[in-house]
Protein backbone atom coordinates (compact mmCIF):
# COMPACT_ATOMS: atom_id res chain seq x y z
CA UNK A 1 0.00 0.00 0.00
CA UNK A 2 1.22 3.56 -0.89
CA UNK A 3 0.98 6.81 1.52
CA UNK A 4 -2.06 8.42 0.61
CA UNK A 5 -1.22 11.36 -1.92
CA UNK A 6 -1.44 14.25 0.30
CA UNK A 7 1.72 15.92 -0.95
CA UNK A 8 -0.93 18.67 -1.96
CA UNK A 9 -4.33 19.58 -0.90
CA UNK A 10 -7.05 19.42 -3.22
CA UNK A 11 -8.96 21.87 -4.05
CA UNK A 12 -12.89 20.48 -4.51
CA UNK A 13 -15.68 21.21 -6.58
CA UNK A 14 -18.63 20.43 -3.65
CA UNK A 15 -20.60 22.67 -1.43
CA UNK A 16 -19.13 25.27 0.73
CA UNK A 17 -18.13 22.83 3.46
CA UNK A 18 -19.42 25.36 6.34
CA UNK A 19 -22.25 25.54 4.41
CA UNK A 20 -24.15 22.74 5.94
CA UNK A 21 -23.01 24.66 9.95
CA UNK A 22 -24.89 28.22 8.53
CA UNK A 23 -21.30 29.10 8.30
CA UNK A 24 -20.84 28.64 12.03
CA UNK A 25 -16.67 27.49 12.68
CA UNK A 26 -17.18 26.73 16.07
CA UNK A 27 -18.81 23.81 18.40
CA UNK A 28 -20.65 24.62 20.93
CA UNK A 29 -18.66 22.63 23.15
CA UNK A 30 -15.15 21.27 22.94
CA UNK A 31 -14.37 18.12 20.93
CA UNK A 32 -11.04 16.99 19.85
CA UNK A 33 -10.43 15.30 17.14
CA UNK A 34 -10.64 11.25 18.80
CA UNK A 35 -13.01 12.12 21.28
CA UNK A 36 -15.34 8.76 20.92
CA UNK A 37 -19.55 9.42 21.08
CA UNK A 38 -22.47 7.37 21.12
CA UNK A 39 -26.00 7.95 21.40
CA UNK A 40 -26.82 8.86 24.85
CA UNK A 41 -29.36 6.50 26.99
CA UNK A 42 -32.49 7.86 27.45
CA UNK A 43 -31.84 10.39 25.22
CA UNK A 44 -34.67 13.52 25.14
CA UNK A 45 -36.59 13.94 22.10
CA UNK A 46 -34.88 16.58 19.93
CA UNK A 47 -37.10 19.53 20.26
CA UNK A 48 -36.25 20.51 16.35
CA UNK A 49 -36.15 19.11 13.19
CA UNK A 50 -33.01 16.47 12.78
CA UNK A 51 -31.20 17.14 9.68
CA UNK A 52 -30.09 14.34 7.11
CA UNK A 53 -26.23 14.46 8.26
CA UNK A 54 -26.96 14.70 11.79
CA UNK A 55 -29.40 11.55 11.39
CA UNK A 56 -26.96 9.66 9.57
CA UNK A 57 -24.24 11.04 12.68
CA UNK A 58 -27.01 9.54 15.40
CA UNK A 59 -27.74 6.02 13.47
CA UNK A 60 -23.69 6.13 13.05
CA UNK A 61 -23.30 6.20 16.62
CA UNK A 62 -25.19 3.86 17.78
CA UNK A 63 -22.15 2.19 19.07
CA UNK A 64 -19.18 4.20 20.46
CA UNK A 65 -17.43 6.34 16.88
CA UNK A 66 -14.81 8.68 17.27
CA UNK A 67 -15.07 12.28 15.79
CA UNK A 68 -12.31 11.38 13.27
CA UNK A 69 -14.53 8.07 11.88
CA UNK A 70 -17.88 10.20 11.53
CA UNK A 71 -15.91 12.84 9.29
CA UNK A 72 -14.56 10.02 7.29
CA UNK A 73 -17.51 8.12 6.61
CA UNK A 74 -20.12 11.18 5.77
CA UNK A 75 -16.90 12.64 3.46
CA UNK A 76 -17.36 15.83 5.72
CA UNK A 77 -14.42 17.98 6.51
CA UNK A 78 -13.70 17.74 10.34
CA UNK A 79 -14.65 21.01 11.28
CA UNK A 80 -18.04 20.92 10.23
CA UNK A 81 -18.91 17.50 11.58
CA UNK A 82 -17.72 19.43 15.23
CA UNK A 83 -19.85 21.58 14.82
CA UNK A 84 -22.98 19.17 13.92
CA UNK A 85 -21.37 17.14 17.06
CA UNK A 86 -21.38 19.92 19.32
CA UNK A 87 -25.03 20.56 18.75
CA UNK A 88 -26.24 16.95 19.68
CA UNK A 89 -24.25 16.83 22.77
CA UNK A 90 -25.20 19.91 24.13
CA UNK A 91 -28.86 18.93 23.22
CA UNK A 92 -27.87 15.86 24.72
CA UNK A 93 -28.53 13.11 22.15
CA UNK A 94 -24.97 12.46 21.96
CA UNK A 95 -22.89 11.32 25.08
CA UNK A 96 -18.64 11.92 24.55
CA UNK A 97 -15.94 10.11 25.84
CA UNK A 98 -14.12 12.15 29.02
CA UNK A 99 -12.45 15.48 27.67
CA UNK A 100 -8.39 15.01 28.64
CA UNK A 101 -7.76 18.50 29.89
CA UNK A 102 -3.83 17.48 29.92
CA UNK A 103 -1.47 17.71 27.53
CA UNK A 104 -0.64 13.87 27.49
CA UNK A 105 -2.60 10.79 29.05
CA UNK A 106 -1.60 10.19 32.98
CA UNK A 107 0.51 7.47 33.66
CA UNK A 108 -1.99 5.51 34.62
CA UNK A 109 -3.51 4.87 30.99
CA UNK A 110 -0.22 4.74 29.69
CA UNK A 111 0.44 1.77 31.27
CA UNK A 112 -2.76 0.30 30.70
CA UNK A 113 -2.13 1.17 26.64
CA UNK A 114 1.17 -0.22 27.43
CA UNK A 115 -0.66 -3.97 28.55
CA UNK A 116 -3.29 -3.64 25.96
CA UNK A 117 -0.54 -3.47 23.00
CA UNK A 118 1.80 -6.43 24.54
CA UNK A 119 -1.24 -8.37 24.76
CA UNK A 120 -1.55 -7.65 21.00
CA UNK B 1 -24.32 5.95 3.13
CA UNK B 2 -26.57 6.62 6.15
CA UNK B 3 -25.80 2.64 7.12
CA UNK B 4 -28.09 1.61 10.21
CA UNK B 5 -26.19 -0.63 12.93
CA UNK B 6 -28.51 -3.23 13.63
CA UNK B 7 -27.06 -4.87 16.56
CA UNK B 8 -29.56 -6.10 18.69
CA UNK B 9 -26.99 -5.77 22.10
CA UNK B 10 -27.47 -2.45 21.88
CA UNK B 11 -31.26 -1.92 21.73
CA UNK B 12 -33.56 -1.30 24.74
CA UNK B 13 -33.22 -1.46 28.38
CA UNK B 14 -30.67 -4.48 27.69
CA UNK B 15 -28.21 -1.68 26.38
CA UNK B 16 -28.11 -0.35 29.97
CA UNK B 17 -24.66 -2.26 30.99
CA UNK B 18 -23.36 -1.48 27.68
CA UNK B 19 -23.27 2.47 27.54
CA UNK B 20 -20.14 3.47 28.64
CA UNK B 21 -17.78 5.17 26.31
CA UNK B 22 -14.20 3.63 25.72
CA UNK B 23 -11.24 6.32 26.41
CA UNK B 24 -9.78 7.44 23.35
CA UNK B 25 -6.25 7.75 22.92
CA UNK B 26 -3.71 8.63 20.23
CA UNK B 27 -0.02 8.39 18.36
CA UNK B 28 0.65 10.75 15.73
CA UNK B 29 2.44 9.12 12.96
CA UNK B 30 4.63 11.98 11.31
CA UNK B 31 7.20 12.01 8.57
CA UNK B 32 7.71 12.64 4.99
CA UNK B 33 5.15 12.32 1.93
CA UNK B 34 5.93 8.71 0.75
CA UNK B 35 8.24 7.12 3.66
CA UNK B 36 5.05 4.67 4.71
CA UNK B 37 2.89 6.67 6.92
CA UNK B 38 -0.41 4.73 5.72
CA UNK B 39 1.15 1.88 5.17
CA UNK B 40 2.86 1.52 9.22
CA UNK B 41 -1.04 2.47 10.28
CA UNK B 42 -2.59 0.19 8.16
CA UNK B 43 -0.23 -2.81 9.08
CA UNK B 44 -1.47 -2.90 12.57
CA UNK B 45 -4.84 -0.99 12.51
CA UNK B 46 -8.33 -3.38 13.11
CA UNK B 47 -9.78 -1.48 10.13
CA UNK B 48 -8.38 -0.23 6.87
CA UNK B 49 -7.41 3.01 7.15
CA UNK B 50 -9.85 5.92 7.02
CA UNK B 51 -9.16 9.08 5.66
CA UNK B 52 -10.21 12.58 6.92
CA UNK B 53 -10.24 16.02 6.04
CA UNK B 54 -9.77 19.27 7.78
CA UNK B 55 -9.88 22.65 6.16
CA UNK B 56 -6.88 24.08 5.50
CA UNK B 57 -9.06 27.61 6.87
CA UNK B 58 -9.13 26.28 10.24
CA UNK B 59 -5.68 27.78 10.73
CA UNK B 60 -7.64 31.18 10.74
CA UNK B 61 -9.91 30.47 13.44
CA UNK B 62 -9.84 34.08 14.63
CA UNK B 63 -12.93 34.33 12.43
CA UNK B 64 -16.63 33.04 14.11
CA UNK B 65 -17.58 32.91 11.11
CA UNK B 66 -16.85 32.27 7.05
CA UNK B 67 -16.60 35.56 5.31
CA UNK B 68 -14.89 36.44 2.02
CA UNK B 69 -11.09 36.56 3.68
CA UNK B 70 -11.54 32.70 4.33
CA UNK B 71 -12.37 32.20 0.54
CA UNK B 72 -10.10 28.88 0.73
CA UNK B 73 -12.17 27.14 2.79
CA UNK B 74 -13.12 24.33 -0.04
CA UNK B 75 -9.03 23.55 0.34
CA UNK B 76 -8.92 20.45 2.43
CA UNK B 77 -5.83 18.36 4.24
CA UNK B 78 -6.62 15.05 4.24
CA UNK B 79 -5.34 12.24 7.19
CA UNK B 80 -5.55 8.61 7.49
CA UNK B 81 -5.80 6.86 10.22
CA UNK B 82 -6.35 3.44 12.05
CA UNK B 83 -7.73 2.03 15.15
CA UNK B 84 -6.61 -0.37 17.53
CA UNK B 85 -8.86 -1.67 20.26
CA UNK B 86 -7.15 -2.34 23.71
CA UNK B 87 -7.90 -4.41 26.80
CA UNK B 88 -11.74 -4.91 27.63
CA UNK B 89 -12.67 -2.44 24.78
CA UNK B 90 -12.47 0.19 27.11
CA UNK B 91 -9.66 2.08 25.35
CA UNK B 92 -9.65 3.21 21.67
CA UNK B 93 -6.10 3.88 20.12
CA UNK B 94 -6.31 5.98 17.05
CA UNK B 95 -3.25 6.05 14.93
CA UNK B 96 -3.10 9.78 12.79
CA UNK B 97 -0.84 9.75 9.90
CA UNK B 98 -0.12 13.34 9.27
CA UNK B 99 1.53 15.54 6.35
CA UNK B 100 4.72 16.50 7.00
CA UNK B 101 5.14 20.13 5.32
CA UNK B 102 5.57 22.85 8.26
CA UNK B 103 2.77 24.18 5.90
CA UNK B 104 0.38 21.99 8.00
CA UNK B 105 1.72 22.35 11.32
CA UNK B 106 -1.63 23.92 12.45
CA UNK B 107 -3.37 20.57 12.16
CA UNK B 108 -0.30 19.52 14.32
CA UNK B 109 -1.45 21.45 17.15
CA UNK B 110 -4.19 20.00 17.67
CA UNK B 111 -3.17 16.46 16.67
CA UNK B 112 -0.61 16.63 19.67
CA UNK B 113 -2.74 18.14 22.22
CA UNK B 114 -3.63 15.20 24.54
CA UNK B 115 -1.63 12.36 22.38
CA UNK B 116 0.93 10.16 23.67
CA UNK B 117 3.09 11.06 21.34
CA UNK B 118 4.37 10.73 17.77
CA UNK B 119 6.11 8.01 15.82
CA UNK B 120 8.50 10.18 13.59
CA UNK B 121 8.80 7.79 9.97
CA UNK B 122 12.37 8.08 8.05
CA UNK B 123 13.19 7.16 4.66
CA UNK B 124 17.05 7.29 4.85
CA UNK B 125 17.15 7.97 1.17
CA UNK B 126 15.30 11.73 1.79
CA UNK B 127 16.20 12.57 5.89
CA UNK B 128 15.76 16.34 5.27
CA UNK B 129 11.98 15.34 4.62
CA UNK B 130 11.90 14.93 8.29
CA UNK B 131 13.34 17.78 9.73
CA UNK B 132 10.61 19.35 10.32
CA UNK B 133 8.51 16.55 12.26
CA UNK B 134 11.36 16.74 14.56
CA UNK B 135 11.84 20.29 15.40
CA UNK B 136 7.81 20.42 16.01
CA UNK B 137 8.08 17.54 18.46
CA UNK B 138 11.51 18.65 20.02
CA UNK B 139 10.36 21.80 20.44
CA UNK B 140 6.89 21.04 22.43
CA UNK B 141 8.33 18.61 24.29
CA UNK B 142 5.92 15.96 22.49
CA UNK B 143 7.66 12.31 23.60
CA UNK B 144 8.71 10.97 20.14
CA UNK B 145 10.64 8.18 18.50
CA UNK B 146 12.17 8.11 15.20
CA UNK B 147 11.67 4.82 13.38
CA UNK B 148 13.97 4.37 10.16
CA UNK B 149 11.86 2.43 7.39
CA UNK B 150 13.83 -0.63 5.78
CA UNK B 151 11.12 -0.98 3.27
CA UNK B 152 13.27 -1.13 0.14
CA UNK B 153 15.92 -3.37 2.25
CA UNK B 154 18.81 -1.70 2.04
CA UNK B 155 20.42 -0.22 5.09
CA UNK B 156 23.20 1.62 3.82
CA UNK B 157 23.20 3.82 6.84
CA UNK B 158 23.80 2.79 10.47
CA UNK B 159 21.81 4.32 13.07
CA UNK B 160 24.30 6.33 14.42
CA UNK B 161 24.98 8.31 11.18
CA UNK B 162 21.43 8.88 11.33
CA UNK B 163 21.27 10.41 14.75
CA UNK B 164 24.26 12.60 13.74
CA UNK B 165 22.44 13.83 10.61
CA UNK B 166 19.37 14.23 12.71
CA UNK B 167 21.15 16.31 15.39
CA UNK B 168 18.65 14.10 17.42
CA UNK B 169 19.48 13.91 20.99
CA UNK B 170 20.53 10.56 22.71
CA UNK B 171 17.25 10.40 24.55
CA UNK B 172 14.94 9.78 21.45
CA UNK B 173 14.67 6.07 21.03
CA UNK B 174 15.57 5.17 17.23
CA UNK B 175 15.36 1.95 15.71
CA UNK B 176 14.91 0.19 12.42
CA UNK B 177 11.26 -0.47 11.47
CA UNK B 178 9.43 -2.44 8.67
CA UNK B 179 6.11 -0.62 8.18
CA UNK B 180 4.92 -3.04 6.25
CA UNK B 181 5.04 -5.75 9.69
CA UNK B 182 2.37 -5.97 12.53
CA UNK B 183 4.64 -6.74 14.74
CA UNK B 184 7.45 -4.44 13.91
CA UNK B 185 4.94 -1.77 13.88
CA UNK B 186 3.53 -2.94 17.57
CA UNK B 187 7.71 -2.76 19.13
CA UNK B 188 7.51 0.99 17.52
CA UNK B 189 4.36 1.99 19.19
CA UNK B 190 5.38 0.01 22.72
CA UNK B 191 8.85 1.57 22.15
CA UNK B 192 6.83 5.35 21.97
CA UNK B 193 4.63 4.26 25.01
CA UNK B 194 7.63 3.44 27.05
CA UNK B 195 9.31 6.25 26.25
CA UNK B 196 6.22 8.10 26.91
CA UNK B 197 5.62 6.37 30.57
CA UNK B 198 9.23 7.30 31.19
CA UNK B 199 9.52 11.10 30.52
CA UNK B 200 5.86 11.24 32.50
CA UNK B 201 7.23 9.87 35.05
CA UNK B 202 10.21 12.03 35.17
Amino acid sequence: MNDSPYSEPQPRLRIRPYALTRGRTRAAVDIPLETIVRVAPNAPASGRDIGPDERTILDLAAQPISLAELSAHLRMVIGVVRVLVGDLVAEGLLTRSAIQTTNQPDASILERVLNGLKAL
Amino acid sequence: MASRHCDPTVDGASATADQKVPIPVKIVVAGGFGVGKTTFVGSISEIDPLRTEAAMTQASEAFDAVNESTDKSATTVAMDFGRITLGNDDLILYLFGTPGQPRFHFLWDELVRGAIGAVVIVDTGRLADSFSAVDYFEGRGVPFVVAVNCFHGAMTHDLDAIRQALALSERVPMFFTDARERSSTRDALLTLVQHALAQATG
